[in-house]
């Protein structure tokens, strides 16, 4: 009897450590140090072979969605827009594969963790894809396909908002968990109507641009929360001279970051409350536990990243020719959009934690029926120990989406110009330059020069 | 103690799963929606059907003059959907089908009439002066045919309705008159993906 409860205890103390040395139980973040020095010092081109030396070290299949967002991203802020199109439509995609949900590896999450799953995107990165395709067409000077990516864009905001709904309804129906749907106020993007009108300028099509217009004059009004800041100019419908159209990025969007809470419960009610800012409600109620459960839950909340940026000029030919005025936060919309999904992601931990527990627990009785009490209490300890490691939530999210994007519209005689764009900080201090020399402008081709410094 | 080994056993070898990439060749006439998106049976359908609809009224005759055939030019087909569509191939399936039908002569767009003076200057330098084509003989059009891709979509989760407009309006070069409007409407419902193991 006592040669058998040791075997079993060693499988159990195996199966243990068979699944703590698998690399699908934590979010694997050393890849990006260099990345992200590089990056800081203006190196894209250093910073997008950091990234394309990392891939087979650090990203597997199940993180494809991950590693091309982020080949995308670093490719368009290289200038290489025809490779950032091939990438980003990779991570579409698979995105859009990705909603064919797999049982087998869905087990795998429920008795690890949601870093066992592919990646899938999150739904703010999703839909910047398009934003970012429209720019990367708009540069290959392939407009219709620009517009086309407009329109993706705007599909795929519209969907967003009920797009959870019913997985909610239906999460709350099978499980013994009420989570709430999180309030939504991100119906409209001012980035993506500030394209489509220049877009729409360019085609010809007035009656387009003007709608595009009078929805990018909504998007501030309506959304006052997301949009935090005065708007821009919209783009003029005409002018005798040639209109140069200006975009920066800067920043990154935020980080994902864990919470974690530790529960001791001796009764049969789990009530969690959660104060954070970044969380879209404040508790869920779990009924239906039995005895004594220790609990660990961890789940991701989005963090905002500095930004060292705080203005940018406009020098053409050596004369100031103003300042760029934002016209999109990318990191309000993230955490905004980011709170649809999240009742769902905090509503799935706590199940996964609550049966890791229950297993704990019903092990130690059966363990302690058939081999004593010393045994039983070593495997409630080894599911405990099982639980506190593998309970570790998906910190993967696209980190080089920019922060915030600023824009203006200058107008210039038709001729070649020498463009510089000035970052400053805080301090009235210059921290970047980005050059455009000897840049052809005309009346009858869309002027549009993209600068970007991903300073952290 | 064997099924305990199984279970790991089965676990170590969920992370070892390999694909291979397979090829089977099949006849381009054999219909394949794997995305759902705009496709080449989509372009040939809606090109026989819209053109089958302008052959079949009497519009072209009046263009007829001395027993010759009205000559159409293709021009722009805009793409205003959701969906990056080859507007290319829907112009090719359109030549095809009006040339095939042998009412009309089809001339060359403004783009591969560029290349085409670009090889007649070539043959003023290269070619004997027997085979040397003319310059300034090209055969002027009389209609000109441009059209519009729409789409609408709506979703709700895993469905989605993608509805297909394709406009084609036929005009007279000589007074801008249009004289033909034709429209082809085309409804798909797609399932994004089910349940799989």
């Amino acid at each position: 009897m006592e040669r058998n409860g040791s075997k079993v205890f060693k499988l159990v103390i195996l199966f243990v450590f068979l699944n703590l040395s698998c690399s699908t139980i934590v979010t694997n973040k050393s890849q990006y140090s260099d990345i992200d020095y590089n990056l800081h010092i203006g190196n894209t081109s250093k910073a997008l072979q950091g990234l394309l030396d990392s891939r087979d070290l650090f990203y597997s299949e199940k993180d494809r969605v991950l590693y091309y967002l982020e080949e995308g991203m670093l490719y368009h802020f290289n200038h290489d827009y025809e490779e950032s199109n091939k990438s980003l439509t990779k991570a579409e995609y698979f995105i859009e594969e990705l909603m064919t949900k797999s049982i087998s590896k869905g087990i795998l999450s429920g008795v690890l963790n949601d870093n066992a799953l592919p990646y899938n995107g999150e739904d703010y990165e999703d839909i910047y894809i398009n934003i970012f395709k429209s720019l990367n067409y708009i540069h290959l000077k392939e407009y219709e396909s620009a517009l086309v990516e407009i329109r993706r864009f705007d599909l795929k905001l519209k969907n967003l908002e009920h797009k959870y709904s019913l997985e909610i309804n239906n999460f709350n129906k099978s499980e013994d968990i009420t989570v709430p749907e999180a309030e939504y106020n991100y119906h409209n993007d001012a980035l993506a109507r500030y394209l489509g009108s220049i877009l729409y300028r360019y085609v010809g099509a007035i009656d387009d641009k003007r709608i595009e217009d009078d929805y990018f004059m909504k998007a501030f009004i309506n959304q006052p929360l997301l949009y935090d800041f005065n708007a821009p100019d919209k783009p003029v419908s005409h002018n005798d001279k040639a209109i140069v159209n200006l975009f920066t990025f800067t920043g990154l969007i935020p980080e994902k970051e864990a919470e974690t809470y530790y529960v001791n419960n001796s009764g049969n009610i789990i009530y969690f409350d959660s104060y954070s800012q970044n969380i879209g409600f404040n508790k869920i109620v779990y009924k239906g536990m039995k005895g004594r459960t220790n609990l660990k839950l961890e789940f991701p909340t989005l963090v905002k990243r500095s930004n060292p940026v705080e203005y940018i000029e406009i020098v053409v030919n050596n004369i100031s020719y103003g300042y760029l005025k934002k016209i999109e936060s990318f990191e309000n919309i993230a955490l905004e959009a980011f709170k649809l999904r999240q009742p769902l992601i905090i509503g799935k931990t706590v199940i996964r934690a609550i049966s890791k527990a229950l297993i704990s627990n019903i092990s130690e009785d059966i363990v302690e029926d058939n081999f004593g009490k010393g045994l039983g209490i070593l495997t409630n300890l080894a599911g405990t120990v099982y639980m506190f490691a593998t309970e570790n939530s998906d910190l993967r999210a696209a980190r080089y989406f920019p922060g915030v994007s600023s824009v203006s519209e200058i107008e210039l005689e038709p001729g070649n110009y020498n463009f510089s764009f000035v970052y400053y900080n805080k301090k009235n201090k210059a921290v970047f330059k980005e050059d455009f020399n000897n840049i052809e402008i005309r009346q009858d081709k869309l002027n549009l020069l993209e600068s970007s410094y991903i300073g952290l | 103690m064997k099924k305990i080994i199984f279970i790991i056993s089965i676990f170590l070898i969920i992370g070892c799963q390999s694909s291979n990439n397979r090829v089977l060749r099949v006849s381009s006439d054999i219909e394949t929606d794997l995305s759902g998106r705009w496709n080449d049976t989509d372009s040939a359908l809606v090109s026989e059907n819209m053109i089958n609809d302008l052959l079949n009224r009497d519009v072209l005759s009046r263009f007829k003059k001395n027993g010759m055939k009205p000559v159409l030019i293709v021009g722009s087909i805009r793409n205003n959907s959701s969906e990056h569509i080859n507007v290319n191939t829907f112009v090719k399936d359109i030549e095809r089908e009006l040339i095939n039908s042998g009412k009309v002569k089809i001339v060359a767009s403004s783009t591969e009439r560029l290349e085409l003076r670009e090889e007649k200057e070539d043959q003023k330098i290269n070619s004997s002066l027997v085979t040397t084509k003319k310059i300034a003989q090209e055969t002027g059009a009389d209609l000109m045919l441009i059209g519009n891709i729409f789409t609408i979509t709506d979703q709700l989760n895993s469905t989605r309705v993608v509805y297909y407009q394709v406009d084609l309006e036929l005009i007279d070069l000589e007074s801008n008159e249009k004289i033909w409007i034709g429209t082809k409407k085309h409804k798909k419902v797609i399932e994004l993906g089910g349940t799989k193991w």
